[in-house]
């Protein structure tokens, strides 16, 4: 747990100078290349996509902000990453009667956890893109409606006129599938 | 070692939940819990998270599309892997307000430093709400829903009633408070999965309909039953190591009465021909074909033998071997041990695990494993079983293996230089370390504990990978976390009917070999070209898959085809024989290869002597002189010699090919000798059949 005093956003307004023009261009295209696994390792620490997205964009708008403090070379996402682990806390403090938050003990244990994993998060991705392919299409089809944007389980079972423990278990059997293929996948990449 | 099973099946509810935003107080509670509690819950949890969000994130980028490798759907874009997920258009977007920014910054540069902030923050919101626009731009249109078959269930029968769960899944109950609109939702009773108790009266049934299940969900229809040439072929390879010979062909094919299969089988495992495979098998995995620490290959070959004659209970077998004691002379079980005994252990912990229990675990010697939550601490904990154990010379300078009284812990380093204890324990249960404690003995009377061991999933999966050429978990030493099976409620269900019998090495031969998927031709059709685990698939043994002759068994082939009178091969000359092919590797596991690919010139070619010879000279007692001086034409030598070989009866097109030869070479030869030629054109279709990959294959 890295001292919050390293972000105390007044020291970093006073410390802002004229000649600080904004980012360049290679920042901005590692800040694209980074968003997706900020957000998820956002998500690990919070359990709640729209948490999540929201606590993405205030990460989004301090590193942006700070964009001259980042030294090219070094590991953008380490250094988002803890920017993220900030904006993951202050954003509990805000939401102190949800009683459906994860302790700091979860968050500090999932953090370290979740930036090393995060390594391999882009040959998941690969794998899972596999695996999207071989399901069968009505499973994937499931998929992608339950995933729309602003849908859930409930939303889907209205949709298609089917009883809500029905949909429930096929999406838990699929999503159990595809992590069991992707765990294959990825044994099957790595011993190429 | 692994978390176990019912842990595991409670966290990935909870992960299901947490998902579907389904999670009580209590619930949440629980899942925080666990996650922090250990660090394969913690991998699980990430890995859950990584799948939901991805498939969030992507929805969210794309209109609605998740990605996929295929090209089936028209709309699946393809990407390059290191892409950012906002498309091109965006970023040139993004960087033409960045410039815009730029260029407005250098306008106002030495101005108030309110003013910069102020740039800086309208470049960051309008990134923001161009990545915000992205985002939410992507409800699917009308068009895209009237695509789906707006009702599934009329397309496919998973989705009309809740399909009875796999017994480590079980549904959650409905929580009512969540019902969308408000109203009460009439509460579902969930679907409890079968006691773990019972098991199914006919084990036969249970594992044809659990196989039938899996094709109607992979949409394939199982190939052809097998006919009987075929079949017999394989069930003798499989049960007694060797083909059958012409005469029970012949008796096979001319039976006409129903249940015939069956006593077959009841035939070959009764038979020493069984016992004799079988040891041959194990003897193998034991102690490999040329291991130069071998006491006495032979008397551990015989007591494998002796154990499946018997009928000996797989558990007390393994228990001999693990726990050993004594002289090679005095007890051959011991020949195991003192096979794998060098190097501190290692080999002995990394071949019984790998053997008996089918995980690898020789790359934990130095570090956790890679793609499971074992660890190198768990290696050598199940090292430190054997670390009371020394092999000596006893006063006849046998190898004599003897338990001494050591307690304690084992000491290993870690890959960073640090020293750590490892006390013996297995999958969490640790035994006392006093040297008073027998630990060999503790040890196999732990992995042989429950109703499901691992002991007996992995000798179930070896088995059925024997007989049905794959295994539900392929490689079938691999088993774990990492690599799950295929059919995991047949693997579990057969296991543990397995365990509930007393370890019955027989029954659960016979109740695979009765199974649906055991009678199968290797015939592909349309729609099973799919199932091919060769290739790396999940096997659905929806055909039977063909598998190379061992060495042993080519060579029992060969004699059963060549001689007319049934005798079995001398083992002594098979062991000198075979050990012409195997080459040894000084590896941490005491590894051999193999130079024998199934391939019979290469056999024959290094063969000098007495079996070829043999083999192709008429003399009485053979085969080739048989079929030469039995009555008939052409036709009928030709098939008594395929009977023989390749135990069916040539097509006519075969019959054909072989005639035109042989008919060219007697018709070339001069009257005086033309006997003689024919005599040599049989021998010469003989070679043929003997030399074809066909011969050295199980169908």
């Amino acid at each position: 747990m890295t001292s919050l005093d390293q972000f105390d956003s007044d020291l970093e307004i006073r410390s802002y100078t004229p000649e600080n023009t904004g980012p360049g261009p290679e920042f901005v295209q590692e800040f694209t290349r980074n968003q997706r696994r900020l957000y998820l390792y956002i998500l690990a620490q919070v359990g709640r996509p729209t948490d999540a997205e929201e606590i993405l964009q205030e990460t989004n708008l301090v590193v942006w902000r700070k964009s001259a403090q980042f030294e090219p070379g070094t590991s953008f996402f380490a250094w988002t990453s803890r920017v993220a682990l900030f904006e993951v806390l202050k954003h509990r403090e805000r939401r102190a009667r949800d009683k459906l938050r994860f302790s700091p003990e979860f968050v500090e244990s999932v953090a370290e956890e979740a930036l090393e994993a995060s390594e391999n998060w882009e040959e998941r991705r690969k794998a899972l893109s596999i695996c999207m392919g071989k399901l069968r299409p009505q499973d994937r089809e499931l998929i992608r409606r339950r995933y729309s944007p602003g849908e859930n389980g409930i939303s889907v079972a209205e949709d298609l006129g089917r009883p809500i423990n029905a949909v429930y278990q096929s999406l838990g059997r699929i999503r159990r599938a595809l992590m069991e293929c992707v765990n294959r996948q990825l044994s099957a990449m790595a011993s190429q | 070692m692994a978390s176990s099973r019912e842990v595991k099946t409670e966290l990935l509810e909870l992960l299901e939940g947490l998902c579907e935003e389904r999670l009580t107080a209590d619930q949440f509670a629980r899942l925080e819990h666990l996650v922090v509690k250990s660090r394969s819950a913690r991998k699980l949890y990430l890995d859950y998270i990584h799948l939901h969000g991805t498939l969030l994130w992507d929805a969210a980028q794309s209109d609605g599309v998740i990605l996929t490798n295929s090209n089936e759907s028209s709309r699946a874009r393809t990407r390059s892997v290191d892409s950012p997920h906002v498309s091109e258009e965006s970023l040139a977007k993004q960087e033409s307000v960045v410039s815009v920014g730029l260029g407005n910054a250098s306008r106002w540069r030495g101005k108030k430093r309110s003013w910069s902030i102020a740039l800086s923050a309208v470049v960051c919101l309008s990134l923001l709400t161009v990545l915000v626009w992205q985002w939410e731009d992507s409800t699917p249109t009308d068009a895209q829903l009237a695509e789906v078959p707006q009702n599934p269930s009329d397309q496919d029968p998973m989705y009309d009633v809740p399909r009875e769960p796999a017994p480590y899944y079980r549904p959650f109950p409905i929580d009512r408070s969540i019902a969308a609109d408000g109203t009460k939702e009439t509460p579902v009773v969930a679907v409890i999965p079968p006691e773990s108790d019972t098991l199914p009266l006919d084990m036969v049934a249970f594992v044809d309909q659990g196989l039938q299940d899996s094709w109607t969900v992979a949409g394939v229809t199982p190939s052809v039953v097998a006919d009987d040439t075929e079949w017999l072929r394989r069930v003798y390879l499989d049960l007694v190591g060797q083909i059958p010979s012409a005469s029970e062909v012949e008796r096979f094919l001319a039976d006409g009465s129903p249940g015939k299969r069956k006593r077959i089988i009841d035939q070959l495992l009764s038979s020493e021909g069984f016992d004799r495979h079988f040891a041959t098998v194990w003897t193998n995995l034991l102690v490999g074909r040329s291991n130069p620490r071998i006491g006495n290959r032979n008397s551990l070959f015989q007591y494998l033998r002796n154990a499946f004659a018997e009928n000996q209970p797989w558990d007390a077998t393994v228990a001999a071997f693990i726990s050993a004691e004594g002289s090679i002379d005095a007890n051959p079980a011991a020949n195991f041990l003192v096979a794998h005994l060098n190097n501190q252990a290692v080999p002995a912990t990394a071949i019984t695990a790998r053997v008996f229990l089918s995980t690898q675990v020789q790359c934990m010697q130095c570090h956790n494993h890679p793609f499971n939550d074992w660890t190198q601490q768990d290696f050598w904990e199940m090292n430190s079983f054997f670390q009371q154990t020394k092999m000596v010379r006893n006063e006849e300078g046998k190898p004599t293996l003897v338990s001494e009284s050591i307690g304690g812990p084992t000491l290993f380093e870690t890959r960073n230089g640090l020293m750590k204890a490892a006390y013996p324990k297995y999958l969490e249960r640790q035994i006392p370390d006093e040297s008073s404690v027998n630990r060999r003995k503790e040890f196999a009377r732990l992995i042989a504990e429950g109703k499901e061991p691992q002991l007996a999933l992995a000798f179930v999966n070896r088995t059925w990978a024997q007989l049905l050429g794959a295994g539900f978990t392929n490689p079938i030493d691999d088993m774990g976390p990492h690599n799950p099976p295929s059919h995991p409620e047949i693997l579990q269900t057969l296991s543990r009917g397995f365990v509930a019998s007393g370890y019955d090495v027989k029954a659960l031969v016979r109740w695979i070999t009765s199974t649906k998927a055991y009678q199968l031709s290797s015939r592909v059709n349309e729609t099973n070209g799919i199932d091919d685990p060769a290739t790396g698939e999940m096997p659905l043994f929806s055909r039977a898959y063909t598998k190379p002759m061992t060495v042993e068994q080519v060579y029992d082939s060969l004699i059963v085809a060549t001689r007319s009178e049934g005798t079995d091969s001398q083992l002594a000359l098979r062991d000198k024989w075979v050990s012409q092919f195997v080459r040894t590797y000084e590896t941490d596991e005491n590894d051999e290869s193999i130079h024998f690919q199934g391939s019979v010139p290469a056999a024959l070619a290094l063969m000098n002597g007495e079996v070829v010879k043999d083999s192709l000279d008429p003399q009485p007692g053979t085969t080739l002189h048989q079929a030469l001086a039995a009555p008939g034409g052409d036709e009928v030598k030709l098939q008594s010699l395929a009977i023989a070989t390749l135990n069916r009866r040539l097509a006519e097109q075969e019959v054909a090919a072989f005639r035109r030869l042989i008919r060219q070479q007697i018709s070339a030869a001069p009257a005086p000798l033309r006997k003689r030629v024919a005599a040599e054109a049989y021998q010469d279709a003989f070679w043929a059949l003997l030399n074809s990959g066909e011969f050295v294959t199980v169908p």
